[in-house]
């Protein structure tokens, strides 16, 4: 019960951060309501302040049900379930809060074919030309010392732990190291966006966009920085004898608390800069509300660009019907089948018992497929204890029934765990120099192997 | 300086360029000397190929509006040369535009009148 409310203090800031983010998307801006552009006196029409009282109600509504649901989940009792509502929990948080959204645009855009607003220009393309191709805020130093970090880190932990146990681990450091440069394509890809027309002045135009790439550009860059401190603490923990599980999760919360202050700060500065721009933009836009479903996602093909200037929120967003549109929708799609997989393994590893069982003179410790098969002619030192001493995971798994892979003991060092720690018997032997600790499904299953093992 | 293209016009994307060009030189929004985008910058930013960029660059430099050079780019011409005159073929487009205005029952002052407006502009 102790980690689901840690993971619920953890997961918590997501919700107001997509609430901050969508009040945010609430503002009218550059002629935009709910992503449906408006003149100002079609705006203050009755029927769209209905649609806009309506989304009020509506995003209101689905802040009160995220806020609450995951409040009796807290006593749930299976790791597995609890992830899974978890996952499930994050979907439905992103869903509630755009389909208030998604219905009022769509509302807008009735609206709009009915009372004759719509204009026939949709295939009218305004470019800025001054300093075109030239107007880039990103250099390579501001991200050449993260990633020269951050790859160092990487290699290095590809060396120490060369053929160790902790071989794998380097793949995590590896991982995090290969955000930061993820960080840096980020952020040149940002600042490679065309020039947003917002004026008939070539100079409000330049400054505007200038102003917005350098925006990105910190954000970026602070990004870049905190994912770098993160992956050398990520090596520091694995290396160094120490807490891990708590250093770990105080760690992650420290990463995930930074960048959502460095994106509420961001968001915030970008708010002010279109108050500051406000009365600046004299520029009437195209009306290409039917290229934007729901408002949101970007959909034309006749638009030979990958990307452009996100309508609602912040940012830019991908032009679906071009093949990086396509590559996007597929990497999501396995992101989601991934988080599916991983709900599934999780629920397999709870709930499927484990056996401890000597076959053919090879101890043979199984649960979903064989997991340790150690000849018993090689094992020495064998004790069967009744408590099971405190240790840290570092890898594998940890469960109120199972803890299974490589854990560590504060002061004598690494071992080997295969056992259900509900259990009150646990067998404690030496095998190769390493250091196991196993159990059966449970006593009566252990003390046979033991009293096999003694013989 | 901002141009406007239509994807549904019968004129083409680098014709259009083109007139946007010639348009922003004479409102004195692109200045004599003035650096142009690179064909692939300009390309890039419009969301077309640069082909298209580079036709209608070609024809400004036919028509001597402006310098291209591999080192400095293309730039707008300190001066023009003063042919002092139209080319034959948009002699010929205000001929069909004075045609249509006649045809249309629109009186000739109210012609010169917007004929003067742009060339003030």
């Amino acid at each position: 019960m102790v980690t689901n409310i840690i993971l619920l203090v953890c997961v918590y800031p997501f919700v107001l951060f997509m609430y901050v983010l969508l009040k945010n998307m609430l503002t009218p801006k550059k002629g935009l309501w709910y992503g449906v552009s408006l003149k100002k006196e079609q705006a203050d029409t009755p029927e769209v302040a209905k649609i806009a009282k309506t989304y009020n109600r509506q995003m209101r509504g689905g802040l009160a049900v995220i806020m609450l649901t995951p409040i009796p989940a807290v006593f749930i009792p299976w790791f597995s379930v609890f992830m899974i509502f978890w996952t499930i929990w994050l979907l439905a948080g992103v869903v509630a809060f755009f389909i208030p959204f998604a219905n009022a645009n769509t509302k807008l855009k009735e609206l709009k074919r009915e009372k004759g607003w719509k204009k026939n220009e949709e295939t009218e393309r305004i470019v800025e030309i001054k300093n075109a191709g030239t107007l880039h805020r990103v250099k390579w130093y501001h991200f050449l010392p993260q990633s020269v970090i951050s790859l160092a880190v990487f290699v290095w932990a590809l060396v120490h732990f060369y053929g160790d146990k902790m071989a794998a681990l380097s793949i995590t450091i590896g991982s995090f190291a290969f955000i930061t440069l993820l960080f840096w394509l980020a952020a040149v890809w940002m600042d490679r966006q065309k020039t947003q027309v917002i004026s008939t002045n070539s100079e409000i135009n330049v400054n505007y966009a200038r102003a917005k790439k350098n925006l990105w550009k910190n954000m970026w860059v602070v990004c870049a920085w905190v994912n770098t401190v993160y992956t050398v603490a990520l090596l520091w923990m694995l290396d160094v004898e120490m807490k891990l599980t708590g250093f770990f999760m105080g760690a992650t919360v420290a990463y995930t608390v930074v960048v959502l202050a460095v994106l509420v700060w961001v968001l915030k500065k970008k708010k002010k800069l279109d108050i500051l721009y406000q009365d600046k933009m004299d520029m009437i836009q195209p009306d290409d509300d039917d290229n934007w479903l729901w408002g949101m996602i970007y959909y034309n093909p006749r638009d030979k660009r990958s990307s452009v200037e996100s309508r609602t929120g912040f940012g830019i967003t991908t032009n679906m019907a071009k093949p990086a549109g396509k590559v996007l929708v597929g990497f999501l799609a396995v992101v989601m089948l991934q988080m599916v997989i991983v709900c599934a393994w999780v629920v397999l590893l709870e709930f499927t018992p484990i056996s401890l069982e000597i076959e053919d003179k090879v101890l043979v410790a199984s649960q979903i497929n064989d997991d340790y098969s150690i000849p018993i002619s090689i094992i020495q030192e064998v004790t069967l204890l009744e408590e099971k001493p405190k240790w840290e995971k570092i890898s594998g798994t940890g469960m109120d029934n199972l803890q299974k892979g490589t854990f560590r003991i504060a002061e004598v060092g690494r071992c080997e765990v295969f056992l259900n720690p509900q259990n009150g018997l646990f067998i404690r032997f030496e095998a190769a120099g390493t250091t196991y600790y196993m159990s059966g499904y449970d006593d009566a299953e252990t003390m046979a192997v033991y009293e096999e093992l003694i013989q | 300086m901002v141009i406007l293209l239509n994807d549904t016009s019968d004129i083409p994307v680098y014709l259009q360029i083109r007139n946007q060009i010639v348009i922003g030189i004479s409102e004195g929004k692109l200045a004599p000397g003035e650096k142009l985008p690179t064909v692939r910058a300009l390309a890039e930013e419009i969301g077309i190929n640069s082909m298209t960029v580079n036709k209608a660059y070609q024809l400004l430099k036919q028509e001597g509006y402006i310098l291209t050079d591999r080192r400095n780019g293309a730039r707008v011409r300190e001066n023009f040369g003063g042919s002092a005159g139209l080319s034959g073929e948009s002699l010929e487009l205000l001929k069909k535009i004075a045609s249509e205005a006649k045809i249309s029952g629109m009186a000739k002052e109210a012609f010169i009148g917007i004929c003067e407006q742009y060339f003030g502009e």
